[in-house]
């Protein structure tokens, strides 16, 4: 089974739409299975039509542990407060006693070891949930979700996969299609290490052309086979153009364009992948699944 | 030689695993004079872990003192780890544990030189296009 | 005054938003622009600004000394980050990248052996407008503070916090401080959130934008951050669907930007957008207090 990574670097610039009209077409001839990993703000699902209250099952996951006082064997002692290096312990004092800020705490477990009393240990935290559902395209999708105020979405993407990778196995899927999240940060660094591809999508846009070259970056680190797709190319051909020598010159294959239309945001308002919304458009689409040696 | 082999099971029949830090089993083979001696099968304890489980199966086949490491994709950091103690990578190919380790005996397993080699041309594969 | 632009589904026109917004203040006021969306910083990209490094953010890296080394293998147990490899009777081998500072390995180092180091996680940088551009008046009232994470690091909070707090030493200098936040509701939106007084959640009336406009706006609430909405492109889709979440969270909708193509061709040009309704917005901002 192969897996593909679909990222962005600069966010809006249309990876769940590709992702989802790819996986409609791929689903048609091959076993696939979708995975959402922009775990903090999760979309794709509805761009395929599926909402959350109509996925199959949903699991709690706990991949966050966070610093818990034991209050009965502290002894204000304070060192807990000078150890922490992420500000998120302050000193209470009126209770004479630390107070724990699980906004800022990353599990590091620093002020454990410090605390010669013992007096704060590991609790784990619920932090996110995993969701497995049935499109009505004939795949299925996985999708994480991290609750509200949470951390840790690296680690939670890596729970999607291997909860994707479940799945995949029981319906022996050839290919897993990964939209990651977008910028390039650890839960982007999660969703591209271990995948066979990436696709990154692009506009012919100043900040779009900066963050692509950000994410080439990251990309390369992972000694990834990687593409480029740029969306909206019409907007503004001069630029296209730029990114188009940019490929040629850093031997990047463009895998393909597709156009500026208003009936791309109409399908996404009518929650539909937009091959189904607007069939002629599934040309685009087919282009750039040739380009990718499928 | 030591090997240690990414797997699915824990024998020498049961199916290579494509994948290193999140594998379900590592199987160590002893190999002397190109004959296979003794196995034993290790949980991969690295597979619960939320991140880093590359680093820590490198560890854990460091600690075995295996000689060689046969595996699909190594990650760049683990594969430093691998290299800093002087451990060879080895690509799978498809079929068991015990097929891979006769094949690396026979020298007809590729060795992986950096995490780049890894992935060679841009394609995604032949024949994706048409189901099995 | 410090007012994030945040929003959670990308590309819904923050740092657009942050940058018009911006511009549009200091007709009359004195504006710092922070940009905290360290991965991809890109205001320097919009405004017609040559950025300059200042400073460099580090963060600690620990340094074992091996004639001191117990070759013990404590400092591996407690690393959370499977940041140190210890092989019995070999000396601990750290992995650069997986390292997040947190020093728990030195804390427990029974031989002390462990010693400071650092290692280069992000950049800060300020940049001014060009003057011949936009005259001197609004070139002195203009600074702006961009954080940048070092590719392939991980400490994204780290780098937004350093920035932020590079930046606030000025603070008094300045009469509007106005943070363009990352995409999403993660750790990295939640630093550059702290401490604000109030944050524009910048969303579209599409399905998929309000899904996300009610993810920012739950975390706001958990944070207990006073919010606006502004809706961008607010003529494609149904504005019904941002009234509602306006409603149930009780949060007002302060400015409708519509969608014009010329204005995307502007951006696509690599240009702040102006727009009538951010200057009426920008005029209001006091009411905001």
């Amino acid at each position: 089974m192969r897996a593909l990574t679909v990222l962005s670097g600069k966010g809006g610039v249309g990876k769940s739409t590709l992702t989802a009209s790819l996986a409609v077409i791929l689903g048609r001839e091959n076993k696939i299975v979708v995975v959402d990993c922009d775990v903090d703000a999760p979309n794709l699902s509805l761009v395929l039509g599926l909402k959350e209250e109509n996925f199959d099952s949903w699991e709690e996951i706990r991949t966050n542990e966070k610093a818990n006082l034991i209050r009965e064997k502290c002894k204000g002692l304070k060192d807990c407060v000078k150890a922490c290096n992420f500000s998120a312990i302050q000193w209470d004092r009126d209770q004479r006693l630390p107070v724990i800020n699980e906004f800022l705490c990353v599990g590091c477990g620093t002020c454990i070891v410090a605390c010669p009393e013992n007096a704060i240990n590991f609790k784990k935290v619920k932090n996110a949930k995993i969701g497995v559902g049935n499109t009505t395209y004939g795949f299925p999708i996985v999708t994480g979700h991290l609750d509200i105020g949470e951390s840790g979405s690296g680690k939670v993407v890596n729970a999607v996969k291997m909860k994707a990778n479940e799945v995949a196995e029981n319906i022996q899927a050839d290919l897993m299609l990964i939209d990651a999240a977008a910028g390039i940060g650890c839960p982007v660094i999660a969703s591209v290490r271990g995948s066979d591809y990436v696709l990154i999508v692009t506009e012919p846009t100043p900040v779009a052309f900066w963050d692509l070259n950000r994410a080439i970056e990251v990309v390369n680190h992972f000694g990834i086979p990687t593409g480029i797709v740029i969306n909206r190319w019409d907007i503004n051909e001069e630029f296209t153009d730029k990114i188009i020598d940019y490929c040629k010159s850093n031997d990047i294959p463009l895998l393909g364009r597709i156009p500026y239309d208003t009936r791309f945001v109409d399908s996404l308002v009518n929650l539909k992948p937009v091959v189904i919304y607007e069939p002629e458009f599934e040309k685009f689409f087919s282009k750039i699944l040739e380009s990718l040696d499928l | 030689m030591r090997i240690a082999v990414a797997s699915t099971g824990e024998d020498l029949g049961a199916q290579i695993s494509p994948v290193f830090g999140r594998c379900s089993y590592f199987v160590f083979v002893n190999v002397d004079d190109g004959e296979i001696k003794d196995f034993k099968a290790l949980k991969n304890p690295a597979i619960s872990q939320s991140g880093g489980a590359g680093i820590k199966a490198a560890e854990i086949i460091a600690n075995e003192k295996a000689d060689v490491v046969i595996s699909g994709a190594v990650g760049p950091n683990a594969f430093e780890v691998l290299k800093q103690f002087g451990i060879k990578v080895h690509k799978i190919v498809t079929g068991t544990v015990e097929h891979n380790v006769e094949f690396l005996i026979d020298g007809k397993l590729e060795e992986i030189q950096g995490p780049e080699a890894m992935k060679t041309g841009r394609g995604m594969g032949r024949g994706m296009g048409q189901r099995r | 005054m410090k007012i994030a632009i945040t929003g959670g589904k990308g590309g819904t026109g923050k740092s657009t938003m942050a940058t018009a917004i911006s511009m549009a203040l200091t007709k009359k006021f004195r504006v710092m622009l922070v940009d905290a969306d360290v991965e991809c910083p890109d205001d320097h990209i919009i405004l017609p600004i040559e950025r300059k490094k200042i400073k460099n953010i580090t963060n600690f890296l620990p340094e074992f000394d091996k004639e001191t080394c117990l070759k013990c293998g404590k400092c591996a147990s407690v690393c959370k980050q499977n940041a140190i490899v210890y092989v019995k009777d070999n000396y601990p081998l750290l992995i650069t990248q997986q390292c997040n500072g947190c020093e728990a390995c030195m804390y427990t180092c029974p031989s002390a052996s462990i010693h400071k180091d650092s290692q280069i996680v992000g950049y800060i940088y300020k940049g001014f407008l060009d003057e011949k551009l936009v005259g001197k008046n609004v070139a002195n009232d203009f600074i702006l503070i961009s954080g940048e994470i070092e590719i392939g690091c991980e400490a994204t909070s780290l780098v937004v916090n350093a920035t932020k707090e590079y930046a606030l030493t000025f603070e008094d200098q300045y009469d509007y401080i106005i943070i363009d936040t990352a995409a999403g509701t993660h750790c990295n939106v939640i630093s550059a959130l702290l401490d604000v007084n109030c944050a524009l959640a910048v969303t579209e009336p599409t399905p998929l934008g309000c899904h996300d406009l009610e993810l920012i706006l739950l975390l706001l609430k958990k944070m207990g951050i006073k919010s606006k909405i502004l809706i961008n492109r607010s003529n494609i889709g149904d504005p019904q669907l941002v009234k509602d979440l306006s409603k149930k969270y009780g949060t007002d909708i302060v400015a409708e930007i519509p969608y014009q193509k010329a204005i995307l061709k502007e951006y696509s040009k690599g240009a702040p957008i102006s727009h009538p309704k951010i200057q009426e917005f920008v005029e209001r901002l006091e009411d905001l207090e």
